[in-house]
């Protein structure tokens, strides 16, 4: 990459820390090594050289490091260490960055002249207490030390300011302590050992001395933060506080990075920079959407950071690194150092996507190892089997998906960050591009084939992000676009029979619908094995009564041609019963279309695992209306054979036509555009009046118009058993034919019967099956007519009742009846006069009809009878006798005054003589 | 179908006896045409319903005419009993229960095509009632079963004749004919399969079927053959039958009531107990034949009964159940 360099450092296959020791025992450690060495990886960044001022002759300040682990706290100290020991040095290496950096002023800054330092890194705990440190290491510090010691009775827990004020006075010194908060807070205190309390109160000596004698006394000490109390001791003071968030902090960071890693990084000509990275920089400004007032600017920055792209830069530092338990600069030096090992020969930029998940040479171990976090490691590996996912599932993946790897990595680092994890698609677009732009549209096609087929990436808003849980829906879409897992084999899921499952169910689904039509969908291959992965109820040979409606897959290039061929070779019988049912002109073959498929995949991939999760349920709903919306559009055309020629199938002839409806409907509409537009009324009732000559069975019948006309002749839709049947009655109601049931009934209209009457009489009597085969049509036939009445019943002739009991004599009353044809019957065993009137008695030329009940009965039947004979109040009847066997004069009397007034009676009765 | 012309003036205007004759040659005309054992069924039920016709005529202008039925019409019995007479010895009677007119064609053809001499063919009357019993009373004997094993040896009108009754395949009716001089053969074929294909749904198409079958076989003709071994056949029948089936119904329920309450779901009754109807033209005819004083059902009419009415019956008045064919077969070698 333009022949940038890592330092020698860096350089090796494993990475050392880079955490900075001021000493240690191979005399490596920052203050042991020499000052050029040391100040050649050190960049003079603003908080630098803000405390090397700080040192300066005339200024004196205490310097207070404040910053969290990895910030750099220790390399400052160092450098610090550096400019006491070695002011030359450090002077000349301030005055070649101020002319690199064109800053001069680098180059003035005044520094003391070469100073006694004792640094010490505390949590090291070589010295149980500070004083011990400053006795040790000072020169004179035995001397100062037995005096101290040599006080007897009145010498204190602590040295006394005035001991050290002598000591520094020998020999000024700076004091620099690293991880001092570290060391304080680790301290004791209790009333026995109030170590802590005396560390507090010996800091405060030290400020003190260092405040009033700054030429005397340097101090410098690095903290975490600022809450320790030993830092609020020093704090009193106004000490100068270096604390790494000065306003240009990124950019020295950026920039110490950048000198901290390369060699040469400086001698890189920026124009060589910009050309390497144009296409980069300017598809990050056309996808950002950035206002050309700003490309400048953007530019600048690019080159700035290069070989890093600034927005990975602030991806790592502001959400990534944050995110985790990383130390700061100190990792993402690793980091970079890393990523920029592994990818700098094929990449002109480093971005997001450069951390390959596929490679574990790339920066992510070192990453990982400073995300010492859980998730974030699950995260990971989901991202990797994502990736595996995806390289399973897309056929050709090195043609489709080129940039597979490099997407699911950026999308993989923009997930760790803590605030807006993931990223926009542009953002992957821009950590995707290198020399080369990417098409939009390409790289738009590529990213969906990758979400569709990874299942942890979640959709969340406009954003996509790799999330620890599996997305139901993309885990789903993933597996339905997995070509291996289906197929036609044993150990696979059968996505064409799912889908033509769903396609039968679309148009022939509800039950009303199921009954009288059978939706058969042909196989992919129709034209050869129409029948494959068809059920077997569905097979010609067990087709019912119902109407079969066969779907074709694909749209035929010839249509009656290829039909009509069809129906030759494929089918045996039935063949002017059959429908066909096209799909929309121009579309592809039903189950080579893709699109259709994964969705066929999806609903049975999603009832196969329904019980898993209520998601999947939801899902399967959602993906079976979402197919079952595609598929009811698709067959909006019907073909129905019109004429037949065996010997040249392919001059047959069909009649297609739009149907207009969708779904379950499609059949009944069809059926009804059949009866309504193709049945030809006068065809069908010449074929049956040519079966009536015949006297054809009406099974034989129905079979042969279920086969197409020989000859050219112009077939008869077959509308089903029940609709023809219906039909055949209607024209034997007209009168043009009778129908023989099985010898039962004879069907043909009456004399005087009108048509509606007939029809009213014979709908229905057509049986089914093989009483159809048994029931036959033919001519109508003459038939005897006769006329006449009922001949009377056979006289009841009364018998004389022996007169033993009492026998009332009633006389017969010629009430409301005429006369009737013949002696009336009685009703038991009165011995009453039967004489009535006689037939045409009177001259009367109504007809009379002569009613009896067969004995006798209660009065309660009698007036049921009555009734039932039809006599109503207006009736008039003639010649009424009531016989009664045995009755009391007390019930004689009851009767009589019952008997209307208006009406004379006569009376006949028995009377018992004593 | 309308009745021809000429035979409407004739029975119009001829005397009962020209009449008969003309209505049973329109009949024996109608149905010997050749056949064809494809469309037999189909056929068979045209020329049944064509004879529809005649029948109708019968039933409401001109039922007077059966009145004169016994007087007129050369019965079988008498026929065959002449033709006994007259012949020397070599005679044999082949009597097919219920062979009607419909069935003549299989046999004209199958003469043909096996070298047979057909010396006569027409149609004969059967006694009235047309049944089973009537028909043996007239040759002298007691009843049909009374043929069984020579039982009407010595007896009846046919003298000298080895007689039997049998409902055995044709086969062992051919091994059943010995070497008698004469013979009467009363085979029961097709009355015993009238009862089983009367039920409803089967009827004149299916017996047709049979028929076209059976008596195409070469087992019917090996009988044939036996027969006519040093003999002068006569192929006949007791009575012939009616395709009850495809008569209409009796749409009148007042009609259908008297028709099922006289005549439960038979053509005919006796003793006539019931009051004859005032219907006009009659629905049944009350003759005193020479075999019973009985209500006949006039013409082709059927009503609801109980079990179904049959689909195949006889006894009535209709052609087809009187006329039957009457048939002298020889062949050459054979007498």
């Amino acid at each position: 990459m333009l022949g940038l360099t890592l330092r020698q450092e860096f350089q090796g296959r494993r990475l050392k820390g880079t955490a900075i020791e001021l000493a240690n025992e191979n005399n490596t450690g920052a203050t042991q090594i020499g000052a050029a060495d040391f100040l050649d990886i050190t960049y003079p960044t603003a908080d630098v050289v803000s405390a090397i001022e700080a040192i300066g002759p005339g200024h004196g300040q205490p310097v207070v490091l404040i910053g969290e682990r990895g910030q750099g706290k220790s390399h400052l100290l160092a450098a610090l260490y550096h400019a006491f020991t070695s002011p030359d040095v450090t002077s000349n290496w301030l005055k070649e960055w101020g002319i690199s950096l064109g800053q001069p002023k680098l180059g003035e800054i005044e520094l003391r002249p070469k100073t006694h330092v004792i640094s010490e890194s505390l949590h090291r705990q070589n010295y149980k207490f500070l004083w011990d440190l400053i006795f040790d290491r000072h020169p004179h510090g035995s001397y100062i030390k037995g005096k101290w010691e040599a006080q007897g009775d009145r010498r204190t827990d602590i040295p006394g300011d005035r001991l050290l004020i002598e000591l520094f006075k020998h020999t000024p010194t700076a004091l620099i302590l690293d991880e001092f908060q570290t060391w304080y807070d680790g301290l004791t205190n209790t009333k026995q050992f109030p170590w802590r309390t005396w560390a507090f109160n010996f800091i405060q000596i030290l400020s003190e001395i260092a405040k009033e004698h700054p030429e005397l006394l340097m101090l410098v000490v690095s903290v975490r933060n600022g809450e320790t109390e030993a830092y609020q001791q020093v704090h009193r003071i106004n000490p100068r506080q270096i604390d790494f968030k000065g306003p240009n902090a990124r950019r020295d960071r950026l920039r110490l990075l950048l000198h901290r890693l390369f060699d040469n990084r400086m001698q890189v000509p920026s124009q060589q920079i910009e050309s390497a990275i144009a296409a980069h920089v300017s598809e990050h400004l056309r996808l950002t959407e950035a206002p050309p007032a700003e490309h400048q600017r953007v530019r600048a920055e690019f080159v700035e950071a290069w070989p890093f792209a600034p927005h990975l830069m602030a991806l790592l530092e502001d959400q990534v690194l944050v995110a985790t338990q990383a130390q700061e600069t100190r990792d993402l030096i690793r980091i970079l150092a890393d990523v920029f090992k592994s990818r700098n020969a094929v990449s002109p930029i480093i971005t997001a996507a450069d951390f390959r998940l596929d490679n574990d040479r790339s920066g992510i171990a070192a990453l990982l190892d400073s995300v010492s976090n859980q998730h974030h490691a699950n995260l990971r590996e989901k991202a990797q089997r994502n990736l595996s996912a995806v390289l399973d599932a897309v056929k050709d993946p090195a043609q489709n998906v080129p940039h597979l790897a490099d997407i699911v990595s950026a999308l993989w680092l923009r997930s760790l960050a803590i605030k807006n994890a993931g990223a926009e698609p542009a953002e992957l677009h821009v950590d995707i591009t290198r020399s080369k732009p990417v098409d939009s549209n390409f790289f738009a096609a590529e990213l969906s084939t990758i979400v569709d087929n990874s299942f942890n990436i979640h959709q969340d808003g406009s954003r996509l992000v790799f999330r620890e849980e599996e997305n139901p829906q993309a885990k789903l879409v993933a597996n339905a676009r997995n070509d291996k897992l289906f197929g036609d084999g044993p150990d696979k899921l059968n996505d064409r029979q799912q889908l033509a499952r769903e396609v039968r169910y679309v148009i022939g689904g509800t039950d009303t619908v199921a009954q009288a039509f059978r939706v058969v969908v042909l196989g992919a291959n129709w034209t050869t094995d129409p029948w494959a992965g068809a059920e077997e109820g569905d097979l010609p040979a067990q087709w019912d009564d119902r109407i079969p409606l066969l779907v074709v897959p694909e749209p035929p290039d010839k249509v009656e041609a290829r039909l009509g061929t069809w129906l030759r070779e494929r089918l045996q019988r039935r063949r002017n019963a059959v429908r066909f049912l096209l799909p929309r002109e121009g579309s592809a073959n039903l189950f080579y279309d893709r699109d259709l498929l994964v969705l066929a995949r999806a609903v049975l991939l999603a009832e196969k695992w329904k019980t898993q999760s209520p998601e999947f349920k939801k899902l399967h709903t959602k993906y079976e209306r979402e197919l079952r919306d595609i598929l009811k559009r698709r067959f909006d055309r019907f073909a129905i054979l019109a004429t037949w020629n065996f010997q040249y199938p392919s001059q047959c002839t069909f009649h297609v036509e739009s149907h207009k409806a969708e779904g379950a409907q499609i059949p009944e509409t069809v059926d009804a555009l059949v009866s309504k537009n193709l049945f030809v009324s006068e065809d069908f009732d010449g074929l049956i009046l040519a079966a009536a000559l015949q006297n054809e069975s009406v099974g034989k019948l129905l079979r042969e118009m279920q086969e197409p006309r020989p000859g050219g002749e112009d077939c008869i839709p077959w509308l089903g058993e029940t609709l023809m049947k219906e039909k055949l009655v209607r024209i034997c109601a007209h009168g043009k034919i009778a129908i023989n049931l099985r010898g039962m009934e004879y069907l043909q209209v009456r004399a005087g019967e009108n048509e509606e009457t007939a029809w009213k009489r014979m709908r229905g009597k057509l049986g089914t099956g093989k009483h159809l085969d048994e029931t036959y049509v033919l001519l109508p036939q003459a038939v005897p007519h006769t006329e006449g009445v009922v001949p009377p019943q056979p006289l009841v002739v009364p018998t004389p009742n022996g007169g033993v009991g009492g026998q009332l004599p009633l006389n017969p009353q010629p009430s409301v009846m005429g006369g009737d044809a013949g002696p009336t019957a009685g009703t038991g065993q009165s011995p009453i006069s039967t004489s009535g009137g006689t037939i045409f008695g009177g001259g009367v030329t109504t007809s009379v009809r002569q009613l009896s009940t067969a004995g006798a009965t209660s009065a309660l039947n009698l007036l049921g009878k009555v009734e039932s004979w039809g006599i109503t109040p207006g009736t008039q009847v003639q010649d009424l006798q009531v016989r009664v066997a045995n009755l009391t004069g007390a019930q004689l009397n009851d009767l009589l005054k019952k008997l209307p007034d208006g009406i004379t009676y006569e009376l006949t009765l028995n009377k018992e003589e004593h | 179908m309308p009745l021809p012309l000429t035979l409407l003036r004739q029975l119009q205007a001829a005397s009962p006896v020209n009449a008969w004759a003309s209505l049973f040659d329109h009949a024996w005309n109608t149905c010997s045409a050749p056949l064809l054992q494809e469309t037999a069924s189909s056929e068979v039920t045209r020329r049944d319903a064509e004879l529809g016709a005649a029948d109708l005529l019968l039933a409401t202008a001109g039922w007077d005419l059966w009145k004169s039925y016994e007087a007129v019409v050369p019965r079988t019995a008498d026929v065959l009993a002449s033709w006994w007479a007259e012949r020397g010895a070599g005679r044999a009677v082949l009597v097919l229960d219920a062979f009607s007119l419909r069935e003549v064609p299989w046999l004209l053809k199958g003469a043909a095509e096996r070298g047979y001499t057909v010396h006569q063919s027409r149609a004969t009357g059967a006694e009235l009632p047309a049944n089973t019993r009537p028909f043996a009373e007239a040759l002298g004997f007691t009843s049909r079963s009374s043929l069984q094993n020579n039982g009407g040896a010595g007896k009846g009108r046919l003298a000298g004749a080895v007689t039997d009754s049998t409902d055995l395949p044709w086969e062992d009716c051919a091994a059943l004919v010995n070497a008698s001089q004469d013979w009467l053969l009363w085979h029961h074929w097709p009355d015993e399969r009238l009862h089983d294909l009367g039920a409803p749904g089967h009827g004149l198409a299916a017996l047709a079927m049979e028929a076209a079958e059976k008596l195409s076989s070469d087992a019917f003709w090996g009988l044939v053959h036996t027969l006519t071994t040093g003999r002068r056949l006569v192929i006949t029948a007791d009575h012939g039958y009616a395709a009850s089936g495809h008569f209409p119904d009796t749409a009148d329920s007042a009609q259908a009531q008297y028709l099922k309450d006289r005549l439960r779901s038979g053509r005919w009754s006796a003793p006539a107990e019931l009051e004859p109807g005032n219907w006009v033209p009659p629905l049944t005819l009350h003759l005193k034949t020479a075999h019973a004083d009985a209500a006949f059902a006039l013409g082709r009419r059927k009503w609801k009964s109980q079990g179904g009415y049959p689909t195949l019956t006889h006894g009535g008045l209709s052609l087809l159940e009187v006329a039957v064919p009457f048939i002298e077969l020889s062949r050459t070698g054979g007498a």
